[in-house]
């Protein structure tokens, strides 16, 4: 899958990668984080402070920080911010109430100095749900499209059924990892 | 309202002095070959090429001329998105897939409507047929017809269209044959700089101010939901 090649590419440099995993309460981050890990999804409250997880993939140490959505906790996302080098933000897709509220959050991450430059991926989570909206719809009511300054992607996934997940991921050691060499 | 402004700002940049940059814009179906273009001329591996579903831009030299390209999803399921980008461009490159007939109506109908939106049309594109390595792959004669470039070109407003064939493989042969296509592109781009430019100019400024005026009711409807549901939850 060509990972291999980047593997080989950055042989010598740093292989672990800070990631930070935040979104709304309610869109799946803690379920996406223990479907990575392979773990059980049965059980999952919502998060009052954040979980760490570090998940190797293709040669790379993974550490991935999720921290909790709900709207008090939202002013802490910042003390998160420093040497992130990638930004995952989970939506729920099938919440299209939600989707200009998520999308005013996500625009005030991209403001912050801390994650300048950060590349973007969305997980359109949830996606088993058949009201899931389409991409050019998430990237519209997340105001993707008035992004210049970084790469986005929205890659749609289930947390779930662990669909897409791992995709998701492929998408982040690639663009990282090509980010680095320069 | 900082960063729009730094957006506008941005999306407008090398109008002034300093040397300017081409803004290119890479258009075509998905599985067309946009990214691996972009790989190809970036001198990246193509094997690492995977599936946009979203946005990149890289800064790069093409034939010693500083651009910056814009490479989107071809995807039915983002394509929306193309003419958020048409103000900013100079220049466009559609790729075609010359290989999968069954795709080539929807290739033309994706071509079609973005050259008849006003922020694009008027605008020089470059048309790759790709694939051609492929057997059974359609020669740009062919698929020149099929994607009706003859009547496109004469519409009203209508761009200069360049077509050829291409390859994308880490040969260098490849690259010879589409930096040949861009030496065209830019060219064109370059003689029709005094038309090109000023358009630009007011069509981003125009289109800053609609993301603003979108931006700031998109805030305050934000707001009131907050509020209302902060209300709700104190009964
Ligand atoms: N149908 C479906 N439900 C999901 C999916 N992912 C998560 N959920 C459910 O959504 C709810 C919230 O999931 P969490 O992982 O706790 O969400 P969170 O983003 O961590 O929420 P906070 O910790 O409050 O920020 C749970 O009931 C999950 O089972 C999915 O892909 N499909
Ligand atoms: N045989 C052959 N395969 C090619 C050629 N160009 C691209 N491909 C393959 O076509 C597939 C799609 O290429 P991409 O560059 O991802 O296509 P894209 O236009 O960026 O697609 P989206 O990102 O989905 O819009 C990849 O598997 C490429 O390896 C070519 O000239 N010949
Ligand atoms: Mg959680
Ligand atoms: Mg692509």
């Amino acid at each position: 899958m060509g990972l291999l090649s980047l593997f080989r590419g950055m042989k010598g440099e740093k292989k672990d990668l800070r990631i930070l995993l935040l979104g709304l309460d309610n869109a799946g981050k803690t379920t996406i984080l223990k479907s990575l890990a392979d773990e059980d999804i049965t059980h999952i409250t919502p998060t009052h402070g954040f979980n760490i997880k570090s998940v190797t993939s293709s040669g790379f140490k993974l550490n991935v920080w999720d921290i909790g959505g709900q709207r008090k906790i939202r002013p802490y996302w910042r003390n998160y911010f420093d040497d992130t080098d990638v930004l995952i933000y989970v939506i729920d897709s099938a919440d299209q109430k939600r989707f200009e509220e998520t999308g005013e959050e996500l625009a005030e991450l991209l403001e912050e100095a801390k994650l300048k430059g950060v590349a973007v991926l969305i997980y359109a989570n949830k996606q088993d749900l058949h009201t899931a909206a389409k991409a050019s719809d998430i990237a519209t009511g997340l105001n993707l499209h008035t992004i210049r300054e970084r790469a986005w992607q929205i890659q749609p996934c289930s947390a779930v059924t662990g669909e897409g997940v791992k995709d998701g991921m492929e998408w982040v050691i690639k663009t990282v990892s090509k980010k680095k060499k320069k | 309202m900082f960063s729009l402004m730094q957006n506008a700002a941005l999306s407008c940049r090398g109008t002034g002095q300093a040397p300017r940059e081409t803004k290119l814009m890479f258009l075509g179906l998905d599985n067309s070959g946009k990214t691996s273009l972009l790989a190809l001329l970036n001198r990246e591996p193509l094997s690492d090429v995977t599936s946009t579903i979203g946005f990149n831009a890289v800064k790069l030299r093409i034939l010693d001329q500083p651009c910056e390209v814009y490479d989107v999803g071809g995807n039915a399921r983002i394509r929306d998105i193309w003419p958020n980008y048409f103000a900013e461009v100079h220049g466009v490159v559609y790729v075609v897939d010359a290989s999968d007939e069954s795709r080539l109506n929807e290739a033309r109908d994706a071509l079609w409507s973005s050259l008849q939106h006003d922020y694009l049309s008027g605008k020089p594109v470059l048309v790759l047929v790709n694939k051609r390595d492929l057997t059974g792959s359609i020669d740009s004669r062919t698929i020149a017809q099929r994607l009706a470039l003859n009547q496109l070109a004469s519409m009203k407003n209508k761009s200069v269209l360049h077509v050829t064939d291409c390859t994308l493989t880490d040969s260098k042969r490849s690259r010879v044959a589409v930096l040949d296509g861009f030496r065209w592109l830019l060219q064109r781009v370059e003689e029709d700089l005094e038309i090109l430019e000023p358009r630009r100019r007011e069509q981003c400024a125009l289109q800053a101010e609609q993301e603003a005026r979108e931006r700031s009711e998109k805030r305050e409807r934000v707001r009131q939901q907050r509020e209302a549901r902060a209300r709700q939850q104190e009964q």
